[in-house]
């Protein structure tokens, strides 16, 4: 007999669309503290200790025997250095000596931890803080095994679920096996949180922002998760399932139809040609993008090849990456975007100083003077790759003119380099730049004469514009795309491409909401780019639009005086387009 | 006796990840106590058999290191460990 449970039904925000029904899967971080206990004396203590790290370093051998050729070979590596950590002598005599003064087996592996990870973090050397996260994670290792807590193994689930998790931060999508992942819900987090573009480019349902209430879902409760509405009902009634089952159904439907009309080009109702390209994060969104109906790379997120490194991937490797990907879009047009880390991106081995406000701080085009080596070998790659495609380069968080002044200069120097040292590049490559801050916005007629394109950026230009920090889900009530500040913004640019004669792209996550179409449209918009599995809904809407009406709807929302009095017009239009 | 050899790292990530894990494990094989210092940083000597004291070495590529061998087998080591370095860690 099953026992008896109860429907429930939570709110949260629904940030990548889809239906999905399946059964919970818990995904939980532990923040682990030694608890405090009686010492037991040195021997007993550090038998504990022994039997710990024996433990540590049979359960690193699972791991490596599991994953081998699943995850690659780099990853492997990381697992065969944290044995040798475990097993350190250094290690050990810490953890010893701590013991001798009177301290239990938590205690003194915490003690050494610390110290160890701290003196390698001192060095103030990018690739060996770096190690530092990995000294801490055997550290966590090893302490979960002192304490018989059982290690949450992230890598086991093997059947299809719907992850349940607080956040998911970038590093979680390596080791997470996401083909077996139907949908997401979080407890944190808003539209353009990683797991809401995770989501998106991996084309599954997700909720997030569900707050307390995600305490409420058990591993293994039945949910459904509508990624639309934001809906997620908790062990549901057979006659709820049955409604949803045919909704997706429906869904399905719909997609496959979409999905014929959508590799043809787009033009609107009155043949005006725009493009829809996609946003790529990495190697296989760029191969699946193209089933979309994606008509090039509008945006090249290169991030993906730095973040789940363990140092700054060298020219080669990056070289290897690119082709790859270049490689599935003959002659389509590839923007890639330079390097965008900083703010809530950090890879591990980059040692980033403490910032108050990350976001104002050391990000993108600002890291490339502190790091000039990072700049200089992403475009060797980049000038290297691109023999033969028709690929351009796109400069993150411009804020005035001496940004694209100082990547010119490097592109240039690299040029330089590369002709003496007899390598073939690519020399005529378009340098553009992403409109994202307010300081680019007033400036934008300036730019013009040192840009060869403008994409806007609409998540940062929305966060910087109305100052609401876009990972703070207390205020993501105020993070609207939609806020007449931000629109006026985007006209300004996409005039001010128009006057100077160079094109204007968007890449942000607006270019991909349906009912933004319309008037983005009518602001003259051309060319949209997003995450590949919106792009056939998105072609659909504009296939059904003339200009004459866009431009009529842009006129009646930039005449309104709130993002809300804007989404209700949006809603309405829409709605009407769609009968 | 001791026995002992300055040598200049050539590798180009230097004594991390991988080639950090050979030392280490060649060190190990020896019953000689062995510590190696990291002249171009100015560090004190560290047991080469820990992979965590290297790595607060902070070798990198072009850095001069000395390595220290004491014990029946130090000749051995040291010429192992200068073999090792000096041929890139089999790279």
């Amino acid at each position: 007999m099953n026992k008896q449970v109860e429907e429930l039904k939570i709110q949260g925000i629904g940030v990548s669309e889809g239906i999905q029904i399946g059964m919970a899967f818990l995904y939980q971080k532990h923040e682990l503290k030694p608890s405090s206990r009686e010492f037991y004396g040195y021997d007993k203590e550090i038998k504990l200790f022994n039997d710990a790290t024996e433990l540590a370093v049979k359960q690193l051998d699972n791991l490596i025997n599991k994953n081998k050729g699943v995850i690659n070979e780099k990853n492997l590596a990381i697992f065969e250095s944290h044995k040798m950590m475990v097993q350190d002598p250094s290690l050990q005599e810490k953890v010893s000596e701590s013991i001798k003064s009177g301290l239990t087996a938590e205690e003194a592996l915490n003690k050494a931890i610390k110290e160890i990870a701290e003196s390698l973090r001192q060095l103030d050397d990018a690739i060996i803080s770096e190690r530092a996260n990995d000294v801490e994670d055997i550290g966590r290792r090893i302490l979960r095994n002192l304490l018989g807590v059982s290690e949450q193994e992230q890598l086991t689930f093997t059947s299809e679920v719907i992850l349940v998790a607080e956040d998911l931060a970038p590093s979680d999508t390596v080791t997470l096996p996401l083909n077996y992942v139907k949908a997401i819900i979080t407890q944190k987090g808003g539209y353009t949180s990683h797991t809401a573009i995770l989501a998106r480019t991996l084309g599954i349902p997700a909720v997030v922002g569900i707050g307390e209430a995600k305490n409420k879902i058990t591993n293994n409760d039945e949910l459904i998760v509508d990624g639309e509405t934001g809906l997620v009902i908790i062990n549901p009634t057979l006659e709820e399932k049955n409604t949803y089952k045919s909704q997706i159904k429906a869904h399905n439907e719909r997609s496959e139809k979409l999905k014929d009309l959508s590799l043809k080009d787009c033009y609107t109702k009155d043949n005006i040609r725009i493009h829809v390209l996609s946003n790529i994060a990495n190697v296989s969104s760029a191969k699946s993008s193209l089933n979309f109906g994606s008509e090039g790379i509008g945006l090249l997120r290169s991030e993906f090849m730095f973040i789940n490194e363990t140092s700054i991937p060298d020219e080669s490797h990056q070289i290897q990456s690119l082709i790859e990907i270049f490689s599935e879009y003959p002659k389509m047009e590839i923007v890639v975007r330079l390097l965008d880390i900083g703010g809530d991106k950090h890879p591990n081995y980059l040692h980033f100083p403490e910032e108050l406000n990350p976001f104002l701080g050391i990000r993108a085009v600002r890291l490339y003077r502190r790091y000039p080596d990072l700049l200089k070998t992403q475009l060797r790659a980049i000038l290297q790759a691109s023999i033969g495609f028709n690929v351009k380069i796109m400069i993150p968080m411009v804020a005035s003119i001496a940004d694209i002044q100082f990547v010119k200069q490097y592109i240039q120097q690299v040029q330089s380099d590369l002709e003496k040292e007899n390598l073939a590049f690519n020399k005529n490559l378009p340098l553009g730049i992403m409109i994202e801050t307010p300081a680019s916005v007033f400036i934008v007629d300036l730019l013009a004469n040192h840009s060869d394109f403008f994409s806007i950026g609409t998540n940062d230009l929305t966060q910087y514009v109305l100052t609401v920090d876009r990972t703070n889900e207390n205020l993501s009530y105020l993070f609207n795309s939609f806020h007449p500040a931000v629109l006026k913004a985007i006209q300004v640019t996409i005039n001010a491409g128009e006057s100077n004669n160079i094109p204007v792209a968007m890449c942000g996550a607006l270019a991909g909401v349906k009912k933004a179409v319309p008037l983005l449209l009518g602001m003259g918009l051309k060319e949209f780019s997003m995450v590949p599995n919106l792009i056939p809904e998105i072609k659909s809407i504009i296939s059904q639009l003339d200009m004459e009406t866009a431009i009529k709807i842009k006129d009646k929302v930039m005449a309104l005086e709130s993002a809300e009095e804007v989404e209700k017009l949006l809603d309405i239009e829409l709605k009407r387009l769609a009968n | 006796m001791v026995s002992s050899v300055t040598i200049k790292i050539t590798n180009k990530v230097g004594l991390h990840l991988r080639p950090a894990a050979l030392f280490v494990q060649t060190a190990s094989k020896f019953s000689s106590n062995i510590k190696i210092k990291n002249i171009s940083r100015n560090t004190g000597f560290r047991n080469a058999k820990s992979s965590l004291e290297l790595m607060t070495l902070g070798v990198s590529y072009g850095h001069e290191i000395e390595i220290e061998a004491t014990g029946s087998d130090e000749k051995e080591a040291i010429t192992a460990l200068k073999e090792l370095v000096e041929n890139n860690f089999n790279e």
